[in-house]
């Protein structure tokens, strides 16, 4: 297991992020309507799906710590968020940089993208929150009201932001898709798992530890003398 | 047996305030308890009132696990500590009807404690304004209105006046004919007058004294 | 064999909340110098707001119902602090506890206070932004009244939640926006959208789907904030 962990998800993470970003830049067709503009969608799509994996997991962790205690269970709640984060902030940054070609604007107010800006924010105060609670089971529960609260929102955040929006424009994404466009964006995606399942391995590790740290004995626990 | 504790630690950090400490408290006893400042004594006293979860270890309490059950052992538990739990902003009657409506006991007798303990009938004056022996003696009298069944007395004795602590000394004997007592206190030559057993904390663990 | 016996009546879920309503209210009432601050605050960002936008007048009135929440917004922060920072005085949450009251009933009360305090708010600026702004409604009081207070409510659940959580640490000041801002951006999108429909008129019928959302978000997060509190202030 140690194995797998180490050595062949990072190698696959590695390896298919270079065979997915080369087929995307240098073997799929140039689109139509944009150019070559839009292959950044094979950076910036796999984010967004492995950024709402991130925190459904993180939320499911959450629940689940609520429910039984274990401290497991918030360590990867944490590790999860914290690499959703990562990716969200891939997700925003690439989106505005797709935006200023295709739009004309490096930020629009796109429900998907909005949504996305706001669940960074979230998330932002999640970890936040985290870094002033120094007991760790006051932190975990805490932790994960404030993770549920968030995640429960996002729903709310994308209709809201949609209702508000269908007003004022109707934002088209290109959908014409050609199978040499979609295999690349494939294998990044898969790339993009790897990537997280191995980054949240790492984080959760470095939790596990942090934790044994903060609940370590400062002297051995002697029997007690009796009165 | 009133309250069991088995095996009991409680970390706060990488402190250990309590280190696997098991005590037996039988019914109607009056149990002392002394130690210096950090040896466990508050937070002994607050594991028992149900106010924080033991690191390691059970504490049955009435029959009834501390952890899981607090909603029953609650109502029986006086704690009187340096957090008073009064309302700044509202006054000695206010305060007492509160607890007393909220746990569903009469407030008729309300004037009638507040008397006891020493403080004015009518006053207009809101706890933010009271001295510190006075919240002392709202306190007390928060206990009288609540009738629990163990009560915990985290340093009775500080910040009361002559006539206060002899007021207190009444109290806990009076206390001592139908309920059981843990009272943690520096002064040990009036704690061993009013109690029955004594239990010195050091470094978390019980030691003979 | 129970050692305890329960010879006393304990009080109903309702005769609970009102009970700690009724005291919460009593408090805000004699620290009421304290709430005159907070309206003023909020009257004060009203304000700005023009000062912000210029004095185009036009501009101005088109921006009045998002003003006029901003201002709500930013002064709920400090009415939620303040309502969690009286329970921690004296430990008086912990002694709310040690009567065994519901966190339920601490909960409901304690939003209720919470919704009512911003609806008064909101009831406050609403004329004020008008006469800053010089906008005008089209639709009638009682529906703008409706909005406040679904709005008010949206804010406090969450907000009473995050509030509990965030007035015991240190950095509380800083936590509590960056907390309750984005879950509360449905909520604030819900109420101005509604609040521009009072404003402007209401053609196209969309004000009902605008509360049916505010609404919606109320009956989550005031059903998620009664079952989370109780683990919230237990740790």
């Amino acid at each position: 297991m140690t194995f797998v962990f180490n050595k062949v998800i990072p190698f696959l993470a590695l390896g298919l992020l270079f065979v997915g970003h080369y087929m995307g830049l240098f073997v799929a067709p140039t689109e139509r309507m944009m150019g070559d503009v839009y292959r950044i969608i094979y950076t910036h799509v796999p984010a967004a799906w492995i950024c709402l994996i991130a925190y459904t997991l993180s939320f499911f962790a959450s629940v689940y710590y609520l429910i039984r205690n274990k401290m497991g269970a918030d360590t990867f709640a944490e590790a999860s968020a914290e690499v959703g984060v990562v990716f969200n902030a891939i997700l925003l940054i690439t989106g505005s940089i797709w935006g200023k070609p295709t739009w004309g604007v490096w930020w629009t107010w796109d429900p998907r993208l909005t949504t996305a800006a706001i669940m960074f924010f979230a998330f932002i105060g999640y970890l936040a929150l985290r870094r002033f609670i120094t007991e760790p089971e006051r932190r975990a529960t805490w932790g994960s009201v404030v993770a549920i609260l968030a995640f429960i929102d996002l729903p709310l955040v994308w209709y809201s932001v949609k209702w508000w929006n269908s007003l004022h424009q109707l934002q088209s994404s290109p959908q014409t898709v050609d199978a040499a466009m979609v295999t690349p964006l494939r294998i990044s995606a898969f790339a993009f798992l790897f990537l997280y399942i191995w980054m949240v391995h790492v984080r959760y590790k470095i939790g596990v530890k942090r934790l044994a740290l903060e609940q370590a004995t400062p002297a051995p626990l002697a029997q007690g003398a009796t009165p | 047996m009133l309250a069991q504790l088995d095996k009991v630690s409680k970390r706060y950090g990488r402190q250990w305030a309590l280190n696997q400490l098991s005590l037996d408290i039988t019914a109607g006893e009056t149990l002392l308890l002394t130690g210096h400042n950090g040896a466990g004594k508050t937070t002994l006293l607050r594991l028992l009132a149900t106010v924080m979860r033991p690191t390691h270890g059970t504490i049955q309490i009435f029959g009834h696990d501390s952890k899981t059950d607090y909603a029953q052992i609650r109502p029986a538990i006086g704690l009187l500590s340096h957090q008073n739990h009064l309302y700044n902003q509202l006054n000695a009657f206010e305060n007492l009807e509160l607890v007393a409506k909220l746990s569903g006991k009469s407030t008729e007798n309300i004037p009638g404690f507040l008397e006891e303990v020493g403080l004015p009938v009518k006053g207009q004056k809101v706890v933010a304004q009271y001295s510190a022996g006075m919240k002392r003696r709202l306190a007390i009298a928060r206990m009288l209105v609540r009738q629990p069944k163990l009560i915990l007395l985290d340093e009775p004795f500080g910040q009361l006046d002559p006539g206060g602590v002899e007021m207190m000394e009444h109290f806990i004997q009076r206390w001592q004919e139908d309920t059981t007592l843990l009272i943690a206190t520096h002064d040990i030559d009036r704690g061993k007058k009013l109690c029955s057993r004594h239990l010195h904390l050091e470094k978390g663990q019980s030691v003979c004294p | 064999m129970s050692l305890i016996e329960s010879t006393n009546k304990s009080p109903s879920l309702l005769q609970t909340v009102w009970l700690i309503l009724q005291k919460d209210l009593r408090i805000e009432w004699r620290q009421r110098a304290r709430i005159n601050a907070t309206a003023f605050f909020a009257i004060l960002t009203l304000l700005l707001f023009s000062f912000a936008a210029g004095p185009q007048a036009a501009l101005l009135e088109k921006q009045a119902p998002g003003y006029l929440w901003l201002a709500i917004f930013l002064a709920s922060v400090l009415a939620l602090s303040e309502s969690m920072r009286l329970e921690n005085d004296n430990e008086a949450l912990e002694g709310l506890r040690l009567l065994s009251t519901t966190p339920l009933a601490i909960f409901l009360a304690k939003a209720i206070l919470n919704s009512l305090m911003l609806w008064s708010l909101g009831l406050l600026l609403l004329p004020l932004s008008i006469a800053f702004y010089d906008a005008h409604m089209e639709l009638g009081l009682h529906q703008a009244a409706l909005v406040l207070f679904l709005g008010s409510a949206a804010i406090s659940a969450p907000g009473t939640l995050y509030a509990t959580i965030t007035s015991k640490l240190q950095a509380r000041e800083v936590l509590l926006p960056l907390l309750l801002f984005p879950v509360l951006i449905p909520g604030l999108l819900a109420s101005v959208k509604a609040m521009t429909l009072i404003y402007t008129g209401d053609p196209m019928q969309q004000l009902p789907s605008w509360l049916a959302l505010l609404f919606g978000f109320n009956l989550i997060y005031w059903i998620v904030g009664g079952l989370l509190f109780g683990r919230v202030i237990e740790e």
